[in-house]
């Protein structure tokens, strides 16, 4: 959806056709609940979030001036809402999903089984090394990673320099890549490259 | 070449002439980082997706919200059951009271005076921290869920304008269907008999109509204007508040009176207690 396209449906919702909101929800709910579940790792509490900042996000909608993309308002709404709760809730450092709790399986078709166990066997290590992070280069990545937003948008969110966002992506990045190294896992894929002759 | 500059190019934050510059300096080590970047972003923006009610649900609590700012008068939600045992800590201080005037002052209506209810007597009193704030004052209202139709204010002045004695035989009172809270309008509750105006001249809240509520529990030396209770979600007038725990494992916070009447107006369980006042108190549970 285009920014034009949003500024007019939220032009129609404050004109009182407020069931043209539902565009917007349906437009931006998987982005706001996959980043409320990745900073929570809580499934109810992802929903309970996202649900809460569509409603918010409603109600102040009169606020909205259409200067930043509205997804970017929402994903910040998210973002502060989502820190606000851990700290809150004293839950940092965050938790390891329960298994059960954030299961989930995007399968690609052309791929074989060893592949997609290596495939996961990647995902659980990053996610294990994203735990490893400090807490600010962890969010930074995840708000950038789950919502695609630019340096400038998250510097806005945070209210950090540009620099500060780009030095701390590229640290959380590095991290993890060495985490991956220590752990096994880019020497495990690279043996499977070799073994299919890639 | 910088080390943010691998990173920048994958998303994309480099300038056309920076692109260039990464592109020409980058090694098989940077080949490979690159990759590994490209399986984290990966990895980090896979998410399921939200249930499958979720958007049914948004658009039902966004319609509900629509029409509550929409209809006025607002049909709160009573849960009076919540309310007992504050109804009932307030009334044993008010017994406690108007007992210990008449025997310290000699006051010669101490024969007459009645005794409180046994199912006030033994009321849980673990609203001690409000008791402190409203035991000054006189008390109207009523409400509890046994359906008790007992004067506070009057207790302890006339045996006349006193009853207990419906408490088991008379039906439950219907909850009364209180409009917003900063809409004055004349409150049954606040129809202190003559013997109270004479003990309390002085107070406004007992001669001045308070605005119907879930309970009234008119107190004009009382610290809040209004005790809101929540559970469950924050609602957003309440985000920019800071929470306090308190003791017994919920949280608090104080808010201006006009925030205590927008959530008033939302249909949150709301006990008016003292109109003067400017603070409201918001007790937040899970």
């Amino acid at each position: 959806m285009t920014h034009e396209e949003e500024m007019v449906i939220i032009a129609k919702v404050l004109a009182g056709e407020h069931n043209a909101y539902e565009q917007l929800v349906l437009a931006h709910q998987d982005k706001i609940y996959g980043l409320a579940l990745k900073l929570l790792h809580n499934a109810q509490d992802a929903e309970d979030i996202a649900q809460e900042v569509f409603v918010k996000a409603f109600t102040g909608l009169q606020a909205y001036r259409g200067e930043a993309r509205f997804s970017v308002w929402l994903y910040r709404m998210t973002y502060n809402m989502c820190i606000d709760r851990t700290r809150r809730a004293k839950r940092a450092p965050l938790q390891m999903p329960h298994a059960e709790e954030v299961e989930f399986d995007i399968k690609d078709p052309s791929l074989t089984p060893e592949e997609l166990l290596l495939q996961r066997e990647t995902r659980d290590a990053i996610e294990r090394g994203l735990q490893t992070l400090p807490q600010n280069q962890r969010e930074i990545l995840i708000l950038r990673e789950v919502t695609g937003m630019s340096y400038a948008d998250i510097a806005a969110t945070l209210g950090i320099g540009e620099g500060t966002v780009k030095s701390r992506i590229s640290r959380a990045r590095d991290a993890l890549v060495e985490y991956l190294k220590r752990d096994g896992t880019i020497s495990r894929a690279k043996r499977h490259k070799r073994g299919k002759g890639e | 070449m910088k080390r943010e500059d691998l990173s920048g190019y994958i998303d994309g934050e480099l300038s056309d002439a920076q692109r260039i510059q990464v592109e020409r300096a980058l090694t098989d080590e940077d080949a490979e980082k690159l990759q590994t970047y490209k399986q984290i972003t990966e990895s980090v923006s896979e998410a399921p997706k939200p249930p499958q009610s979720f958007t049914s649900s948004v658009m039902q609590y966004v319609i509900q919200q629509t029409e509550s700012v929409n209809n006025v008068p607002i049909k709160h939600k009573h849960t009076f059951a919540r309310f007992v045992p504050v109804a009932a800590g307030l009334v044993l201080v008010v017994g406690i009271a108007l007992f210990a005037n008449s025997f310290l002052f000699g006051n010669d209506k101490s024969a007459n005076a009645p005794q409180l209810p046994p199912e006030y007597a033994t009321a849980n009193t673990s609203e001690s921290d409000y008791e402190s704030s409203l035991d000054k004052g006189i008390v109207t209202g009523a409400g509890t869920e046994e359906g008790a139709s007992f004067d506070y204010a009057n207790a302890g002045s006339s045996t006349d304008e006193y009853s207990t004695d419906s408490v088991a035989d008379e039906p439950k009172p219907v909850a009364p269907q209180a409009t917003s809270v900063p809409e004055a309008a004349p409150a049954e509750a606040a129809t202190p008999a003559d013997d109270a105006k004479t003990d309390t001249p002085e107070s406004p809240a007992a001669a001045a109509p308070a605005p119907p509520a879930n309970i009234e529990i008119a107190d004009a030396n009382a610290q809040f204007y209004a005790i809101i209770y929540v559970t469950g979600e924050l609602p957003p007038a309440l985000s920019s508040y800071p929470l306090e725990p308190s003791e017994r494992g919920d949280a608090e916070l104080q808010i201006p009176r006009e925030v205590a009447d927008e959530l008033a107006a939302l249909g949150y369980e709301t006990v008016s207690v003292n109109p003067d006042s400017e603070t409201a108190l918001v007790i937040y549970s899970k």
